[in-house]
């Protein structure tokens, strides 16, 4: 009885951490044949260890200026992507700034997926006056677009990471939550979850065990591709000098300093934009390599 | 000359990594003019592919024939654009699920107008941009002919307030209504054959018995032939002149209604009407043909029913034979030809019994379900 | 009757959730730290003034009195004076909306007039190579944050083709033309992601459309391929379309706002930014309240015209 992880499902088809072992078995042939995914998964994984390794890959201290070598272009010297305004090397940023953005990203997002999630598992679970309730909050906070969010927090608290992260975080909770309560609405009245009450677990243990299990593949699909929303979030915001505090290389961050020097130095801009888009472009890929894989259709807002 | 005049059609469905399914395997059909001609057989039996295959709407399938004759004519060596004059027009195809077979976005009435405009002989343009006009920006007026000659068919095909059903869209009918506006359609075009695809089986028999009388009637009254697909043998007794029975791709009898259900010839078709509980009947055991219909890839050589019949012997491993057994009735079974005496070919001693049995409508010829654990055993009756 | 109240019960729930905006902005704003009265006028005022201008804003009033306050003004529709410049916000607010307003509608429709059909033809052409490359196209304008399109844009087209400037907004009075050219890379830059959407999103309805059985209907029937797809399928198909194109405008939201700033227009969106770098309280506010207002009433219209064009909506169940 129950899913676990590893071991047999509700279902008796064997899962790992709920999701079907054969749906890896497809997501590993679409990896292989498909070269749009190969590419995707390819650069995600670039970017995780350029991130993890930023310290010992990056050739330069993010932060040494060297007023000699202000503003140099690209592959005129030491720099392989060119210096900033301050002679910071571009490179190390931008290493550094994976990091960030993806530590931002993946912990807003993930924030958002528990706090959505978890609403969207009670609302759908118990159903009636509890579901109303959490969906009329779920509609008030879906009101917000995530950039007024943004505005009013670095309003009262200033600039900083946390922010950020708060902003995203607030801005996704509806979509997990909406996910969520719609998946469970199907799977309730599935036999196995019938049965787990006959037997007489408690509800948290349904939710949790035999229900979430079942729901788990178009949240993981969703939560990628709210990753990549999440990192492009990110960048607009610190492009706008509204996000992570102006020392903090994130990729928008390089952007928005590169902003006013276009004519001069247009690499400080142009590159970091390439690395967001190849980036968001991966995560993009590979999400959609797991839609197909684990067979979910399109939902309401992902592209 | 027969209206359709199908010999020896094989449609084979090609299959990305695996053997290719062959849906239908030699049959063999025809439909005179001024009958409906019932084609009965299980789910998977190749039925409705057989159906599909008239109209050409099987797409991806390889479909041969040695002949494929409507009217005379070849309908397979027309090209695309007259075979879409031809759909709807001389040939009107009837689906089973009326609710996904029409366009939730369109009022009943325009969905048999279209036809109307398409194909009748209206002076109303039926171009692409006027169609485009008429769905998005003014509506069909209803004074327009087309318009006028769907109110006519829904009034002839049963609905009442025809009129006023014209302008309502298909989520707002009942089944039995969506189901005669289905045949509305068909007929939109003044076709000489329908084809009907298990046009009842979504339908409460209370309602089904009234499509059914609509069926005939149009036969009757309107000189339009049908060929009614269905896997319920009450419904051909009730509606049908002539039968052909399809198992897993092959043909196995042809007959008049009345030589099937009094003089059954197949091993097959007596299973089948051993099968139908009579109606009232309390005493006795459901019986069922034991086993399950096996699937393309998987079929015997030979007579695809070997492996369930009770009477099945070497013979049967050879590819199937026609055997005429009276006029308009034949059968392909190797205990006919094999043998001088085909025997008692029954399930049990009772069978010649029950086949003279009255049918009423609504009965349903069962077999097993692929996947059910065990088949009942074959007992006396 | 239903649709009365349905739209009745909407409107109110849209109102409530500005309420719930309005209320909000003015916790946050009086949750900043320290003292406006003292930001506004600088280090070293003096105590009397400060006191004056705390009166002046009515800071020394009790809680619930400015609440009271500024729900009352609210309503009224004005929305303070800028710290800045004394103007009322509202007015500024309208002076800058102009450039922001064009931008937006002129990016969506350039995004729709091509997104759409560019969807329809992916999917007829699946698998085939204008599949591949409007999907491509979609996907990478998804990947892309608008503001960088901008500056790509800026430093390709504004350059290369003196005709269409890179810099500032003309208004329409000055002509359509000359309008056009000014608002044309900064609407391609915002309506770019939004076409991506909108493609794939088109392209998998229309797939799912084309699988139906009413479309194997109209074939039996003998309809030309055409008829078929544009007068039995596309409206089907875009019914899913409208939902979600709707959702998405949020995120045009954070895609104007940079984009003004990279080619420098004088719009909302740089009126925003720079009154939260300048403290403008008035302004941020009242920027934040007519956001959330536009926002919200968006989505209403969409859902409203959703309704209107699915039949199963607007004319319920069985007769």
């Amino acid at each position: 009885m129950g899913a676990d992880y590893g071991g047999y499902g509700s279902d008796d088809t064997p899962r790992l951490f709920g999701v079907r072992l054969d749906r890896f078995d497809r997501l590993r042939e679409t990896l292989a044949g498909d070269y749009k995914a190969t590419f995707g998964l390819t650069t995600v994984i670039l970017f995780v260890l350029a991130a993890i390794f930023a310290p010992e890959l990056a050739p330069f201290d993010p932060m040494a200026q060297e007023y000699a070598i202000m503003q140099a272009p690209s592959l005129s010297s030491a720099h392989p992507f060119g210096t900033d305004s301050f002679g910071r090397d571009l490179l190390s940023r931008m290493m550094y700034g994976a990091r960030i953005s993806l530590g931002v990203s993946l912990v807003a997002v993930t924030i958002g997926a528990v706090v959505g999630i978890g609403l969207g598992l009670v609302a759908g679970y118990f159903g009636g006056v509890v579901d109303d309730a959490l969906m009329r909050f779920v509609d008030v906070l879906w009101a917000f677009p995530w950039l007024l969010i943004a505005i009013m927090l670095v309003a009262v608290f200033g600039q900083g990471v946390w922010n950020v992260i708060a902003a995203i975080a607030f801005a996704y909770i509806d979509d997990f939550a909406r996910l969520a309560r719609g998946e469970v609405l199907s799977i309730r009245e599935e036999e196995f979850v019938l049965a787990a009450k006959n037997i007489g677990l408690s509800d948290t243990r349904i939710m949790i065990e035999e229900v979430l299990p079942n729901a788990v593949a178009p949240l993981i699909v969703q939560f990628t591709v709210l990753v990549a929303r999440a990192m492009l979030a990110e960048s607009t915001l610190s492009f706008l000098g509204i996000g992570v505090k102006p020392t903090t290389p994130t990729w928008g961050a390089l952007l928005g300093q590169g902003r006013s020097l276009i004519g001069q130095a247009w690499w400080i801009s142009i590159i970091p934009g390439i690395a967001i888009v190849v980036t968001v472009l991966g995560i993009n890929l590979f999400g959609d390599a797991l839609r197909d894989a684990f067979d979910v259709r399109g939902e309401e807002g992902s592209p | 000359m027969s209206l359709l005049d199908v010999e020896n059609l094989r449609v084979t469905f090609p299959v990305d990594d695996g053997p290719d399914v062959r849906a239908v395997d030699g049959v063999d059909i025809a439909v005179e003019s001024g009958e409906i001609h019932g084609l009965v057989g299980e789910s998977g039996s190749g039925k409705s592919v057989t159906a599909r295959s008239v109209m050409r709407l099987l797409d991806g399938a390889v479909v041969e024939a040695d002949r494929f004759d409507y009217r005379g004519e070849d309908l397979y060596a027309k090209s695309e654009a007259e075979m879409r004059a031809i759909r709807g027009d001389d040939i009107g195809m009837v689906f089973q699920d009326s609710m996904s077979a029409l366009n939730p976005v369109m009022t009943v009435g325009e969905q048999i107008a279209e036809v109307v405009r398409h194909h009748g002989d209206v002076d109303e343009s039926a171009g692409l941009l006027s169609e485009l006009r008429r769905k998005f920006v003014t509506g069909t007026s209803e004074t327009a002919p087309s318009w006028r000659r769907a109110v006519e068919l829904l009034e002839t095909v049963g609905i009442a307030d025809p009129a006023d059903v014209a302008t309502t869209y298909p989520h707002q009918l009942s089944g039995g209504q969506r189901q005669r506006v289905m045949i509305a359609q068909a007929l939109g075009g003044d076709p000489s054959l329908i084809i009907a695809d298990e046009p009842t089986t979504a339908l409460d028999v209370t309602v089904e018995a009234g499509i059914l009388d609509e069926l005939r009637r149009l036969c009757d009254e309107m000189d339009v032939s049908i060929l009614l697909i269905t896997h319920d043998l009450g419904v051909v007794a009730e509606t049908c002149d002539s039968v052909t029975v399809m198992y897993s791709g092959s043909v196995m009898e042809r007959a008049s209604t009345e030589q099937l259900f009094q003089h059954p010839a197949h091993p097959y078709t007596k299973g089948l009407l051993r099968s139908v509980p009579e109606g009232g009947a309390t005493d006795g055991e459901l019986t069922t043909i034991p086993g399950s219909a096996p699937e393309p890839t998987e079929r015997p050589d030979g007579c695809p029913f070997r492996d369930r019949c009770p009477a099945a012997f070497e013979a049967c491993a050879d590819p199937l034979p026609e055997h005429v057994v009276d006029a308009g009735h034949a059968t392909r079974c190797h205990l006919y030809t094999e043998r001088d005496d085909p025997g008692e070919v029954t399930w049990d001693a009772d069978a010649d019994a029950d086949a003279d049995a009255d049918i009423g409508a609504g009965v349903t010829a069962t077999t097993d379900d692929p996947g059910e654990p065990s088949p009942t055993e074959v007992t006396d009756g | 009757m239903g649709i009365q109240r349905y739209v009745a019960k909407r409107t109110l729930q849209a109102l409530l959730v500005v309420y719930v905006v309005a209320t909000t902005v003015f916790v946050a704003v009086r949750s900043i730290p320290g003292d406006p009265a003292r930001l506004i006028l600088g280090g070293d005022a003096d105590a009397d003034a400060i006191a004056a201008v705390r009166a002046e804003l009515g800071l020394d009033q009790p809680m619930y009195v400015q609440y009271a306050r500024w729900m009352g003004d609210l309503v009224r529709g004005d929305l303070g004076e800028s710290i800045f410049t004394g103007e009322p916000v509202a007015s500024r607010i309208i002076g800058a909306a102009e450039p922001t307003l064009s931008i937006g509608l002129v990016g969506i429709s350039i995004a729709i007039l091509i997104a759409i059909p560019a969807g329809i033809v992916s999917a007829t052409r699946r698998d085939q190579w204008e599949d591949y490359a409007a999907t491509g196209v979609a996907f990478l304008g998804i990947s892309m944050p608008s503001f960088w399109i901008g500056i790509v844009l800026l430093l390709t087209v504004g350059t290369a083709i003196p005709a269409i400037p890179s810099y500032g907004y003309t208004p329409i009075s000055e002509g359509i033309v000359p309008w056009l050219a000014n608002v044309i890379l900064p609407a391609t830059a915002v309506g770019l992601p939004y076409a991506g959407i909108i493609t794939r999103m088109t392209r998998s309805s229309m797939l799912e459309v084309l699988g139906e059985d009413y479309m194997q209907t109209a074939r039996a029937k003998g309809l030309p391929p055409r008829v078929i797809l544009f007068k039995h399928g596309l409206q089907n198909a875009l019914l899913p379309v409208v939902t979600v194109a709707g959702i998405l405008f949020a995120l045009l939201l954070g895609g104007i706002v940079a984009v003004e700033m990279v080619f420098g227009v004088q719009g909302f969106g740089r009126l925003l930014i720079r009154s939260i770098e300048r403290q403008d309280f008035p302004i941020v506010q009242g920027s934040v309240i007519v956001i959330s207002i536009i926002f919200v009433f968006m989505n209403l219209f969409v859902d409203l015209l959703y309704m209107s064009i699915n039949p199963k909506i607007k004319y319920g169940g069985e007769a």
